[in-house]
């Protein structure tokens, strides 16, 4: 077993790294909140220029490929440097998705738009529907339908153009492609929760969408999306743990209380302590993950799962723990760390709920362990 | 990054499984596995030494014991990772090792760092084939997180030294044949610096072992008095007041080799949970329960997927850094946090172990382990201070004891 980045993918990362920091999260607030812009769009744009946004995208279609790893190095240099952009969203989930089905005219049409920034995907789960749609029959001829209904508020939905989604149960399940109309925003930016990621609604009637499977074949791949989106998203939560550490570390090193710098304080170094821990856990369980999609896919559901219950709780645990050794200048909207403590909370309920990760992983353990047992 | 053995690794892997389905203690099997959580389901400590010290002979004698050891001091040479994976086909029995862990796992690396040429030859060969124990006589009872204040004396007498004074929490003091302590060689200096790390054998003049009975009413660990016991200067290691430096190597392994190895109970929870009480109904089938059981099972993922990241760096040439203190830790935690659990799921049938309950007795040791655990091998709050310092570069507490040792303060006599 080996369990560490290679040093080629480590270099990679550290490019990516040098193009996220010609912005920040601060920047990206502009952005959205001045400017009224969906996203970080400039950045948006040097990444397209720069390639990065084909990082999971064939290169037949425009891309780069860089494979799984990279895909997951980058979203948690994404989770480190937090910029306003869906980049995990639409280049590690949604791309990732399309580019696992057997669809090749959708891929020939909406990938390449992916990889050069005209287009942003999302992924959407039953949890983001407010009452199953509607749909109409299939059209054998162009695999198309027509589909009713609403979602609730999307994270990244104010910048999203298409999506992903599968809608119904057992043979009646179909994966859809569905292109988004223009959403609907919630007025006032501080009225959001995550302010880089503004959410949006979108209604549909009778709108088109492509069907890319049907039955057990949807549901099958429906459940790898999930696996491989869920893993991308612990990597991002994972960085941004890291991020959120390192700030509380910095911060506890030159303020200074009562003569002395408050990190030499045996309560504020247990409190660093623990959330070092929770990152150790998370970072195991992600890169195991990362090792069992490439290597292994049979314990990729268990690995997913895992790492993304153990990086939830570790970006939680650090955003609130980092706010709390800032103190009073914590609390500011003039500091970052509210931007943290607020993405770690809407990235716990991004692509399903800490709840539902953890039964989906008992539900694993329990089928694991009765076959284990007819075995012997 | 991969998941699976190299060929040459799953070749190893099929050479110790055939040895252990052929030459591992079959019939005691049941006996073995209950031994986790330090039960003792033995009715004498004797019977369970023995059987551990014949399957460590077996292992000895077929090349399998103390595999990363260099062969002349009675292993095999090989390496970290051949080594995880003998342990884990040796699973069902390792905790025949009991025994030996801090002989094999915390004194043994010590010594080959430390000691000279002629006693390693002379005393590692018999530790690797479990025939000599050793114990660590480290804590005293004014030195337990704070090790550098331990306060035994060693004077200077001819050829040697005369140590006097206490040891407490000595596992196995009573069946080692020799032992290491750290005792107190310069009380004028600053205290680390004082300090002399010495080997000697368990039955000299002066020692006396007394046992102390843990909370579960057994007795694992031991009081140690040192009474004018002679020392010779040959079995100084590391130098006179060069003690401190020894301790570290030793403290490095142990926490190391506790980290990676300790069971954290989740199998035995989600056993339990599977079970269906008087009802029919199982407790695993209550969301509340699953949500627990699905946190558990991830920080054992956690522990166990960081163990092979270590073992991924010791491989790539790293030597393993601090962070391998998460593991005892968070292990220690759950473990408590899960026998509270389990014994919650029991109910009333966990007020007494009846015969043949093998849940309540399970979950009764776990509940003392937990505990106990949390504090052996460096205390919850000790494992912080590391994280804190050693990993996040955050600075050491203000302290009152910089000077020389003599003048530190201590408790007020009682009044």
């Amino acid at each position: 077993m080996n369990l560490a980045f290679s040093e080629e993918e480590l270099a990679i990362r550290d490019e990516f790294r040098r193009v996220l920091t010609s912005s920040s999260a601060r920047a990206g607030l502009v952005a959205i909140q001045a400017q009224q812009l969906s996203c970080d769009l400039p950045l948006w744009q040097r990444l397209a220029q720069t390639g990065w946004l084909g990082a999971g995208v064939a290169e037949e279609h425009g891309g780069s490929a860089l494979g799984n790893a990279v895909l997951c190095l980058a979203a948690e240099e994404i989770g480190r440097q937090s910029p306003a952009i869906p980049y995990v969203a639409s280049v590690c989930g949604f791309a990732v998705a399309l580019a696992l089905a057997d669809a090749p005219r959708a891929q020939a049409q909406w990938l390449p738009r992916i990889a050069d920034g005209s287009v942003l995907g999302l992924v959407l789960m039953a949890q983001d529907w407010s009452a199953p749609p509607l749909l109409s029959g299939i059209d054998s001829a162009d695999d198309s339908c027509t589909l009713s209904g609403a979602t609730r508020l999307l994270r990244d939905g104010a910048s999203a153009s298409v999506a992903l989604t599968l809608i119904g149960e057992a043979e009646r399940a179909a994966l859809l492609l569905l292109p988004l109309p223009a959403g609907e925003r919630i007025g006032a930016i501080d009225k959001t929760l995550d302010l880089l990621h503004p959410p949006a609604a979108f209604r549909f009637d009778a709108a088109p969408a492509e069907v890319l499977a049907t039955g057990d074949a949807a549901i099958r791949l429906w459940e790898r999306v999930l696996d491989r989106y869920a893993l991308f998203t612990a990597f991002e939560q994972l960085g941004g743990a890291q991020a959120a550490l390192e700030m509380a570390r910095d911060y506890s090193l030159t303020r200074y209380a009562f003569g002395r710098a408050i990190g030499s304080f045996q309560a504020l170094k247990h409190s660093m302590a623990d959330m070092l821990a929770a990152i150790e856990l998370a970072r195991s369980n992600c890169y195991f993950g990362a090792a069992a999609l490439d290597d292994d896919e049979a314990q990729l559901p268990e690995a997913a799962a895992v790492a993304r219950i153990a990086a939830t709780d570790a970006f939680r645990l650090c955003a609130k723990q980092n706010m709390q050794i800032h103190g009073g200048i914590g609390v500011t909207w003039e500091s970052d760390a509210h931007l943290a403590y607020r993405r770690a909370q809407s990235l716990a309920t991004a692509l399903g709920t800490p709840g539902f990760w953890k039964e989906r992983l008992v539900r694993l353990l329990i089928a694991h362990r009765g076959s284990a047992a007819r075995a012997a | 990054m991969n998941l699976h053995d190299t060929p040459e690794q799953a070749a190893f892997r099929e050479r110790a499984r055939d040895f252990i389905r052929e030459h591992a203690p079959w019939d005691q099997v049941q006996q073995a596995r209950r031994l986790r959580f330090a039960g003792k389901p033995f009715a004498d400590e004797a019977d369970w030494i023995a059987l551990s010290r014949r399957w460590q002979q077996i292992k000895h004698a077929h090349g399998w014991a103390c595999l990363v050891w260099p062969r002349e001091c009675g292993g095999q040479g090989l390496s970290p990772i051949e080594n995880v994976i003998f342990q884990q086909e040796e699973q069902d029995f390792v905790e025949l090792n009991g025994p030996f862990m801090i002989s094999q796992g915390f004194i043994a690396p010590t010594l080959m760092s430390f000691a000279s040429e002629a006693q390693q030859r002379e005393f590692l060969p018999a530790i690797a084939r479990g025939d000599t124990v050793w114990c660590q006589m480290f804590s005293e009872p004014g030195a337990g997180s704070d090790l550098a204040g331990v306060r035994t004396r060693a004077e200077r007498v001819a050829g040697g030294w005369t140590l006097k004074g206490q040891k407490v929490w000595t596992s196995g003091a009573h069946y080692a044949a020799w032992g290491m302590a750290l005792v107190r060689t310069d009380a004028d200096v600053v205290k680390h610096k004082g300090l002399t790390m010495v080997f000697m054998k368990m039955d000299s003049p002066g020692i006396t072992v007394r046992p102390i009975e843990e909370l579960s009413g057994h007795a694992h660990f031991n009081e140690v008095f040192l009474d004018e016991v002679f020392v010779p200067d040959a079995q100084v290691l590391g130098g006179v007041n060069q003690g401190w430096s020894v301790a570290l190597t030793t403290l490095m392994n142990e926490r190391m080799t506790i980290g990676a190895s300790t069971p954290m109970g989740i199998e035995e929870i989600f056993e339990l949970a599977m079970q269906p009480d008087a009802d029919g109904r199982r407790p695993i089938d209550s969301e509340s329960v699953r949500m627990k059981l699905a946190e558990w099972h991830t920080k054992d993922c956690g522990i166990r997927y960081g163990v092979q990241r270590m073992l991924t760096a010791i491989a790539a040439g790293a030597s393993p850094g601090p962070e391998a203190s998460v593991g005892k830790l968070v292990g220690a935690n759950a473990t408590q946090e899960i026998a509270a659990f389990g014994l919650d799921l029991l109910g009333n049938r966990a007020l007494a172990q009846a015969d043949g309950d093998d849940a309540a007795y399970c979950f009764h040791w776990m509940f003392h382990f937990g505990a106990l655990h949390r504090v052996e091998g460096g205390t919850d709050e000790i494992m912080r201070n590391v994280l804190a310092e050693r990993v996040l570069g955050l600075p050491a507490e203000h302290r009152a004891d910089k000077g020389p040792f003599r003048d530190v303060p201590t408790a007020p006599p009682a009044a």
